[in-house]
């Protein structure tokens, strides 16, 4: 895989980031964020509802602009592109895992893993052909490439879904909720899947979730709250007791708000898993 | 093969009910108006065929308010005019030198000299008029189609022998072979043998009108070596009117007039009908762009997950459109095609449904390859125009939206 560059090398840099929606009444929601994200970094995003952090991902993932501050991706600063290089950005640096996995009804397994690599080259080669089948055994999906993706189970969805995002050799892989539909052993599975990529081929995760188990999994945790870095720090550092705490403060602060997100969202899923809401102490 | 191709037909696919209510409207669209321009292209013809079919195109006779020796430059005839000057002022002289140079014209598939006067038939005591027309057979016929309307002939049209219509001899008890007494003008009376009885359909025609030897015919009217008009045919009778202002141009003495001047009323009728034919036509094109356009608006709205997720994975705005437009060309020329061909057999069944015990089509029914090519292109285009508005809806559709509202 050609992640170009060494580990521990910067590859994502935000310096005075600020985002504000609305025109007239404005309401900002990121606030002066500084940080750097390494090369290989296996980093989790967390925070309450409201807190900023998917307006961040979706920054970092060159979906939204940000109102003032800079973005520089592998020395790009992607504020300075235009839509139409943003886009050719974003085929070529970036995959993208959603929570509701985002596959398309009208194609089989293997052709939602190649549509990646389609939008930037039709030329259905064989090469092409034979490396999202092998992205499908990666996510032991073997057997099911020529299924429709109504005709897979949740847990096989959002590994369809991966592979996908494995497709062009994204140097970061943005995760949005990526087992927020998924319950705990499939969730488990999943993130084992994505950390042994990233070990694999170097290619940096960021992953937003509310599940303290799944950010517990991860090498470097940041919390977001209101808009600006609450916590950074790496559990292997300050011990993973300690980390705990931490995350179980957070998965407090966002019980109320997460339930009434989801009931909003019609998530029928929300609940079942005991990791979902934690009442406070 | 692109990809936004293979996104176009799966998404068509996808959403069979839409694609199939939709493409039955183009084609029961593109069917009727097939059929409609047949169908009107058919009458026309056959009301310009009836009208003019077995008529003079173009006539050249002399101008009205001329004075005739100004006519001719050959001395003699002018001696000759100035005596009857009064009566043959709208006479045509030396016209042989006119029947050449016409004959000669590459544009005129038929050119008659003829004689054209009244006479008087008097029978059981009641005088009528007749029209009569001194032709040369050979050239007439080939305007008039007397040969092929005649339903008794007992001789050719030389020296007395005259032909009469169905109507002139059923009202005069004249049958083949019968003497009719014709009087000129002038009072002056000969006798004719009726040599053939026509059959022009048309009852006007058929009660007045009598064919005579042109040389017969000059002699009796007192037209030595004078025509009064001379008859012409095109091959394409909307030619006509063009070809007949140049001649008027080549022979400015003369007045040239087209039949499209002396049927002012059935072109206007015409051209009605070709206009509420074409009103119809582009009605029924624009139902069908409307429906793919909000069929395809739908699509829009119902793929805009699809659209999000494909411009988050990096495809442009312009590759959003094309997916949708791409929809309208094959919705548009798929539906097109089978229109036309369901058109083309609704009017095989017409044809079948109206067609007389002979077999015979009631009128002639114009099925052209090229009205069946414009149909499908018509639709093609109406249809990719259609696209364009839910096209450019995708384009603009940001991927945003649809991530953060799931």
């Amino acid at each position: 895989m050609d992640n170009a560059g060494t580990k521990n090398e910067t590859i994502i840099q935000v310096k005075h980031l600020d985002k504000v929606f609305g025109e007239e009444v404005k309401n900002q929601v990121l606030f002066d964020l500084n940080f750097e994200i390494k090369r290989g970094e296996f980093l989790s995003l967390i925070g309450p509802s409201g807190s900023g952090k998917s307006t961040l991902m979706n920054i970092l993932g060159a979906l939204e602009r940000s109102t003032a501050g800079e973005v520089i991706v592998n020395g790009k600063n992607i504020n300075n592109l235009n839509d139409k290089d943003l886009a050719e950005f974003r085929n070529q640096y970036l995959g993208f895992i959603f929570q509701f996995h985002y596959l398309f009804p009208e194609f089989t397994a293997l052709e939602n893993v190649l549509i990646p690599y389609y939008i930037k080259d039709f030329s259905r080669k064989p090469e092409i052909i034979n490396k999202a089948n092998k992205l499908l055994s990666l996510v032991e999906l073997e057997g099911f490439e020529n299924r429709k993706i109504n005709k897979l189970s949740g847990g096989q969805q959002q590994r369809v879904a991966i592979a996908r995002s494995f497709i062009n050799d994204p140097q970061i892989i943005l995760a949005d909720e990526p087992t927020g539909a998924l319950d705990t052993k499939t969730s488990r599975a999943i993130m084992t899947l994505m950390r042994k990529y990233n070990e694999e081929t170097g290619a940096t995760f960021i992953i937003v979730t509310h599940d303290r188990e799944i950010a517990s999994g991860t090498q470097r945790i940041v919390e977001l709250v209101d808009g600006k870095i609450h916590k950074d720090f790496l559990p292997s550092e300050i011990g993973e007791a300690t980390a705990w705490e931490e995350l179980e403060r957070h998965a407090c602060v966002d019980c109320d708000t997460m339930k009434q997100q989801k009931q909003v969202k019609k998530d029928e899923n929300f609940g079942k898993n005991k990791n979902d809401c934690k009442t406070c102490p | 093969m692109r990809f936004e191709l293979m996104v176009a037909i799966r998404f068509l696919k996808e959403s069979k009910t839409q694609t199939v209510l939709i493409m039955a409207g183009i084609i029961i669209g593109v069917s009727v108006q097939v059929f409609l321009s047949a169908l009107i292209g058919g009458l026309q013809t056959d009301i310009v065929n009836s009208t003019v079919g077995d008529a003079p195109h173009i006539t050249l006779s002399a101008s009205e308010n001329r004075p005739f020796s100004f006519l001719s430059e050959q001395k003699d005839t002018q001696v000759f005019s100035s005596v009857t000057q009064s009566r043959s002022r709208r006479n045509i002289v030396s016209y042989n030198e006119i029947i050449n140079t016409l004959k000669n014209d590459q544009r005129l598939s038929a050119v008659s000299a003829s004689v054209n006067q009244q006479a008087f038939v008097t029978s059981g005591g009641v005088q009528s008029t007749v029209a009569v027309r001194g032709i040369i057979l050979e050239d007439g016929d080939r305007i008039f189609r007397i040969d092929q309307r005649l339903l008794q002939e007992s001789g050719s049209l030389t020296g007395n022998n005259i032909y009469i219509g169905v109507g002139l001899s059923e009202n005069n008890g004249l049958e083949v072979n019968s003497i009719l007494e014709m009087q000129n003008s002038q009072g002056i009376s000969s006798f004719f043998r009726v040599a053939g009885i026509f059959d022009f359909e048309n009852q006007q025609a058929n009660d007045t009108i009598v064919f005579m030897n042109l040389t017969s015919a000059q002699s009796f009217f007192d037209m030595f070596g004078m025509i009064s008009q001379v008859d012409m045919q095109v091959p394409e009778v909307f030619d006509a009117q063009m070809i007949s202002e140049s001649l008027s141009v080549q022979f400015s003495d003369y007045e040239v007039i087209s039949w499209q001047e002396t049927n002012q009323q059935l072109l206007a009728a015409l051209q009605s009908q070709s206009g509420s034919s074409f009103i119809i036509q582009f009605f029924v094109i624009l139902a069908i762009t409307l429906g793919i356009a909000s069929v395809l608006a739908i699509n829009v709205v119902q793929k805009s997950k699809q659209i999000g997720i494909l411009k988050a994975m990096g495809a442009t705005g312009s590759m959003a459109s094309r997916i949708f437009i791409l929809q309208g060309v094959i919705l548009g020329f798929i539906g097109s095609l089978i229109g036309v061909v369901s058109g083309y057999f609704l009017l095989q069944g017409f044809i079948a449904g109206t067609s007389s015990v002979t077999g015979d089509p009631l009128f002639p029914i114009e099925i052209s390859a090229s009205i069946l090519l414009i149909s499908i292109m018509v639709a093609t285009t109406a249809s990719t125009i259609a696209a364009a508005i839910p096209a450019r809806k995708a384009a603009l559709l940001d991927p945003i939206e649809v991530i953060r509202n799931g």
